[in-house]
């Protein structure tokens, strides 16, 4: 038998679930809502991998890496680096010719890295300089890139220098890197040094061709060459090495037994 | 958005940045009202006409529920379970005055990567004013006025399936008292939720309390889904607030409209290759000013002009979504899930197969036309994933999507 409830709550209010336009629509406000304020900042991932990551299943970025899997979420990068430092490399202010005179917004290149094989490029523009700055900082995140080391002798230490040339194009500029043995430094003009630096390169010479003037073209040409060093194929990777499961594999065996027909 | 010029020297980032998109909402007369799960607070039965994601489903109309038969994955055969359910009254029609959409999804996702159109099904279904189970609601707010005469109608209420609230047609052989909606489930209540034990057999309420949470962990957890309209973000409305109160006690302050110089020369021409996918740069930064929504509800006003939803990628978007069967007028966009509601589902994110979805996008009849003899209309859903691409497409891509583009005009 059905009861009826005697709650009011069937009666004028649409409590606060009520969807779309009928009876006045949802009550405005924080009213509907429950806590604000704690977890305003919380990291609320969209897609699967954010999901992994905020549930710590994976251990380093690397593995990321090592599965080509799209970063789309800039929180993930700040997950596992958590000591990222940026730098603006210009602020370039570009126009455009409307009826109304001239709209002006700026371009603005960060480069952003942790000094210890990660570099990240970003270009943003926007109307004003810090939102172009903010933006281009998340578009860096979203571009970090490994940097493999090498050494330009003996393998005596860590990892100092690029493993072998590496070169990058874009546009007409050509950036070409070549190992330097320890304590040269890094030999380049300031625009590239920075970039070496934020990847944690710590001796290297630097050869250019072009018109390296034109600075987003060259940090380009550069990030390019930087990564380019994961997609050389050196002698010792020449061993063949097994595949292993993806983030997104690991359980596909048991589940395929569990499933019956 | 993006504008195509010839040497368009910035065609490597996206065009948006946050502060215009909150301008843009703040003119936004339609601005779309976005559901947020919670915790409920109290009971979610039929009577208090609930929102809400997972759980079983609070049926609108009391005496017609939907059998396990209408509510199958056509992958796997097996029922689906309530994914979500949304109460939308009407004022108009009549026949609408209560309206609930609710959407069924299988849990499997396995099946929903293989043939998703095949693993969703959406149903609508209304009530009038008045109608033999709901006493009519006060329009005023005086408590005190005699309510009307209300008895309920009075009928053999259908049984609903311990596990997932469909119709029960199946029992329990052994105890004959145990409602299941399908053999699939029968078997999982016999070996996971322990109805082997406790067959026949006196159940204590700690005993009662450990069946049902488990019985509880067969569909998806339940969640009561609270509604908002949007408004200019959270960090803009305090930045607002706070650039109000600056500019009342500094009223001499001058606009800050930089006049930068033009450039000289090669810095002017730049060539750039690079494209970023703008789309769900677009998507994630509507997001973000409010980043726990898990619905976006588009249907705001009546009379309103039909929008397009917010797309989480380029390419994948419905070619024409099919007329409505019983009245043959156009469906409209209503509202659309996001793939945040996944993180209050309870599933398990590290399978191979978990469920994944970028947005679903449900599309109802637009004029809610009436139902008839029926009770349940069924209604489109759309899914999209989110592109593969990385954030920054490389040349490939980017020239691929060009190509495209350039094919489409």
């Amino acid at each position: 038998m059905n009861s009826m409830a005697d709650s009011a709550s069937a009666g004028a209010s649409r409590g606060r679930g009520g969807f779309g336009r009928g009876r006045g629509g949802p009550r405005g406000g924080r009213g509907g809502r429950g806590r604000r304020g704690e977890e305003k900042n919380e990291w609320v991932p969209v897609t699967k991998l954010g999901r992994l990551v905020k549930a710590n299943k994976i251990k380093s970025i690397e593995e990321i890496y090592l599965f080509s899997l799209p970063i789309k979420e800039y929180q993930i990068v700040d997950y596992f680096l958590p000591k990222l430092t940026d730098q603006v490399m210009k602020i370039m202010p570009v126009q455009k010719q409307t009826t109304a005179g001239q709209r002006t917004r700026f371009k603005a290149f960060v480069v952003i890295g942790d000094e210890n094989g990660h570099v990240g490029l970003g270009v943003k523009c926007a109307k004003e300089v810090a939102t172009a700055i903010r933006g281009g900082i998340i578009l860096a995140k979203l571009a970090i890139i490994p940097v493999r080391r090498g050494y330009w002798g003996s393998n005596l230490g860590e990892p100092h220098t690029v493993p072998c040339k590496v070169t990058g194009r874009c546009g007409s500029v050509l950036a070409r890197l070549v190992p330097a043995p320890r304590g040269t430094g890094i030999v380049a003009s300031p625009t590239a040094k920075k970039v070496l630096q934020l990847a944690g390169v710590t001796d290297c010479y630097t050869t250019s061709r072009g018109s390296t003037r034109t600075l987003g073209n060259f940090v380009k040409a550069t990030f390019a060459a930087i990564g380019n060093t994961y997609g050389f194929l050196t002698p010792d990777l020449w061993e063949e090495s097994e595949f292993s499961k993806g983030p997104f594999q690991e359980f596909s065996d048991f589940l395929a037994q569990k499933q019956r027909k | 958005m993006s504008n195509k010029l010839g040497n368009d020297t910035d065609s490597d980032v996206s065009e948006l940045d946050p502060k215009e998109l909150s301008q843009a909402l703040s003119f936004d007369k339609y601005a779309p009202q976005l559901g947020y799960a919670e915790d409920p607070e109290t009971p979610l039965t039929a009577e208090t006409f609930p929102s809400k994601s997972g759980g079983k489903p609070a049926w609108l109309n009391p005496e017609t529920i939907l059998a396990a038969e209408q509510v199958t994955c056509e992958n796997c055969e097996q029922p689906m379970s309530l994914l979500l359910q949304l109460y939308t009254p009407e004022d108009q029609p009549a026949e609408a005055f209560h309206r609930a959409v609710y959407v069924f999804c299988c849990k499997k996702g396995g099946c929903v990567k293989q043939d998703w159109t095949r693993s969703f099904k959406v149903f609508r279904s209304q009530l009038p004013r008045e109608n033999p189970y709901y006493p009519p609601p006060n329009e005023s707010d005086d408590e005190e006025e005699e309510e009307e005469e209300f008895t309920p109608k009075s009928f053999k209420a259908p049984v609903q399936c311990v596990i997932c609230g469909l119709g029960g047609a199946k029992a329990c052989g052994k105890c004959g008292k145990t409602a299941y909606c399908s053999r699939e489930h029968q078997m999982a209540d016999w070996n996971m939720c322990r109805h082997k034990e406790f067959c026949n057999k006196h159940i204590s309420e700690q005993d009662q309390e450990v069946i049902d949470k488990l019985r509880a962990a067969r569909i998806f957890t339940e969640k009561e889904i609270v509604s908002e309209p949007e408004g200019k973000g959270e960090d803009l409305e305090e930045e607002e607030s706070q650039a109000e109160f600056f500019k009342e006690n500094n009223p001499d302050e001058p606009s800050s409209d930089s006049k930068a110089l033009v450039l000289a020369g090669d810095e002017a021409e730049e060539d750039t290759k690079v494209d970023v996918d703008d789309v769900f740069l677009q998507f994630q930064l509507r997001i973000q000013l409010y980043p726990d929504q898990v619905i976006r509800y588009d249907r705001v006003e009546y009379d309103m002009p039909t929008r397009e939803p917010l797309w989480v990628q380029q390419n994948y978007k419905p070619a024409s979504i099919p007329a409505c069967e019983l009245c043959n007028g156009p469906r409209t966009f209503e509202f659309q899930i996001l793939s945040t509601l996944l993180n209050y589902l309870g599933v398990n994110h590290i399978a191979a197969d978990s469920l994944d979805w970028g947005s679903l996008f449900v599309y109802t009849c637009k004029q809610n036309c009436t139902l008839g003899k029926e009770v349940f209309a069924e209604e489109v859903l759309w899914k999209q994933d989110f592109s593969a691409d990385g954030m920054q497409l490389g040349p490939k891509e980017a020239a691929m999507l060009r190509r495209k583009n350039a094919a489409k005009q």
